[in-house]
């Protein structure tokens, strides 16, 4: 039988020392750093109400003089120059703005963004956009596509300077940059950009997506159905047809997604025409009849209001059925005849209820 | 001179209003909507002209101080403009329905503001 080797005293105590000399390192970097961090902030709070009452004053003359004062500033109160400009930037327009963000200039602010563009990490990139957009630094197209295509957060930030700045190609540059990555989701920047560049018109989306919408990953579809949805008309004689192909995608949050976004399209020959509704509203999954039923209450014409109630009569899901109910009800039609499935009591209380209130409500 | 009532939580607005507008006119600036509905309590025989009032405000926000100042008779010469954020056009279209006499949208032109002072102040 072998005996595990003890270690020695010795030995024990070099690593209790190491270890020791480790930790005491640690906490005094660290609390050095804090105090630094507390004096800096302390520096600040101090030179603050003296550099904004600064920048007040010469926000309103004629000839601010920045320069100069620029000149005079030490690194702190240049630092607190930066925040308190970023602010003034965020919260005011016009006259006000165009004055401040020439200290932005002078400060250097928009020349570090455009150097931070080319050199920066993503997060660095992402506040080099900012300054870029708050200070109406000019770029071109091709740079932001250069530098800021390879992350779904910069393409949006990327996306939002050609919407703010109003390029006059910045619908489709900008949709092309967001939609460039076809696997990865929108960011909540990219959806809410993508949408405030196509909202008033969103044909070139509709081309775009007719295109590529193949290659899209489910959410991204689901995110482009999203806008397609909240968007305003688009031409009449633009192809919805993808939409269309979207009905028989695997994904039922896509098939509901397609229904969703049709909701607004029932003016669309071309939509009515192509969109096999007896098919649709049998399909397998709830969710979806549930999307499909909204779509035809939107719609509101004869046919769509037919379908709608022998799908009710049959429907054996009670939130479809619900969903189906209110679709109908909302668009005017009596819901007090129609004919409910056997397994849809919570339903027929709800109609109950609601032939009652409409009732007293007449009766007033 | 024209006698002015700021009211908004945010404090570079609140110090920038002040700034450019204490030449032209006898101002005084409150942080909320509970200050200045107390500030027009206090002040009632002598009411400011104009009141410009932030929507967004915590606590008592600027509708509520809207309506306060419209239901009652003391403040029915006090004329409202009120700060709303841009985009936000159902805020603009419930201020004037309550009473509003006009409004500026954020972010914010002190030119523009000061123009439609002016204007309410006739």
């Amino acid at each position: 039988m072998t005996v595990p080797p003890v270690p020695s005293f010795r030995l024990l105590a070099l690593v209790g020392v190491v270890v020791l000399s480790l930790l005491l390192a640690v906490a005094t970097v660290t609390v050095s750093r804090s105090v630094a961090s507390a004096r800096r902030d302390a520096r600040q709070d101090e030179v603050r109400p003296t550099v904004r009452r600064a920048i007040l004053e010469r926000m309103s003359a004629d000839d601010p003089q920045w320069d100069t004062w620029v000149a005079d500033l030490d690194r702190t109160e240049r630092a607190v120059a930066r925040e308190e400009l970023r602010e003034y930037l965020q919260e005011l327009r016009g006259r006000d703005r165009r004055a401040i963000q020439r200290l932005g200039r002078v400060l250097g602010v928009g020349r570090r963004a455009r150097r931070r563009l080319t050199t920066g990490g993503r997060f660095e990139r992402r506040e080099a956009l900012t300054w870029i957009v708050l200070l109406d630094v000019p770029v071109s197209v091709e740079l932001l596509r250069e530098t800021c295509g390879d992350h779904p957060e910069t393409r949006a930030g990327a996306a939002r300077v050609l919407a703010e700045r109003e390029y006059p190609t910045a619908k489709r540059d900008g949709t092309e940059l967001l939609l460039s990555d076809q696997t990865e989701p929108l960011s909540v920047l990219g959806l809410d950009t993508l949408y405030e560049l196509n909202k008033h018109d969103p044909g070139l989306l509709f081309e775009y997506a007719a295109r590529a919408y193949g290659r899209w990953s489910e959410s991204l579809l689901i995110q482009v159905l999203r806008v397609v949805g909240e968007a305003g008309p688009t031409d009449p004689d633009t192809s919805l047809e993808w939409i269309g192909f979207l009905f028989a995608h695997e994904s039922e949050r896509v098939r509901a997604a397609a229904a969703d976004a049709l909701r607004g399209y029932g003016w669309h020959d071309g939509v009515r025409a192509t969109i096999d509704i007896d098919r649709i509203r049998d399909d397998d999954s709830p969710r979806v009849r549930r999307a499909v039923y909204r779509m035809l209450g939107s719609w509101g014409d004869q046919r769509s209001r037919t379908a709608l109630a022998e799908s009710i009569r049959t429907e054996t899901d009670a939130r479809a059925a619900l969903a189906g109910i209110e679709a109908l009800a909302n668009h005017g039609t009596p819901i007090d005849d129609v004919d409910l499935s056997a397994g849809n009591g919570a339903v027929r209380s709800w109609v109950e209820h609601r032939t009652t209130l409409a009732d007293t409500a007449d009766s007033r | 001179m024209p006698s002015l009532l700021v009211v908004d939580d945010d404090n570079r607005i609140r110090e920038l209003l002040e700034f450019q507008l204490q030449d032209q006119y006898d101002l005084e600036v409150c942080p909320d909507g509970r200050t200045a509905w107390e500030y027009l309590l206090a002040n009632d025989d002598d009411p400011p002209d104009v009141v410009v009032l932030d929507v967004m405000m915590p606590g008592m926000d600027g509708f509520q101080v809207l309506e306060r100042i419209e239901n009652d008779d003391r403040f029915e010469d006090v004329d409202v403009i009120m700060l709303t954020a841009r985009g936000r056009d159902e805020d603009v279209v419930r201020a004037l329905e309550s009473g509003a006499t006009d409004f500026v949208t954020k972010p914010l032109s002190s030119s523009e503001l000061t123009a439609r002072i002016e204007r309410t102040i006739g």
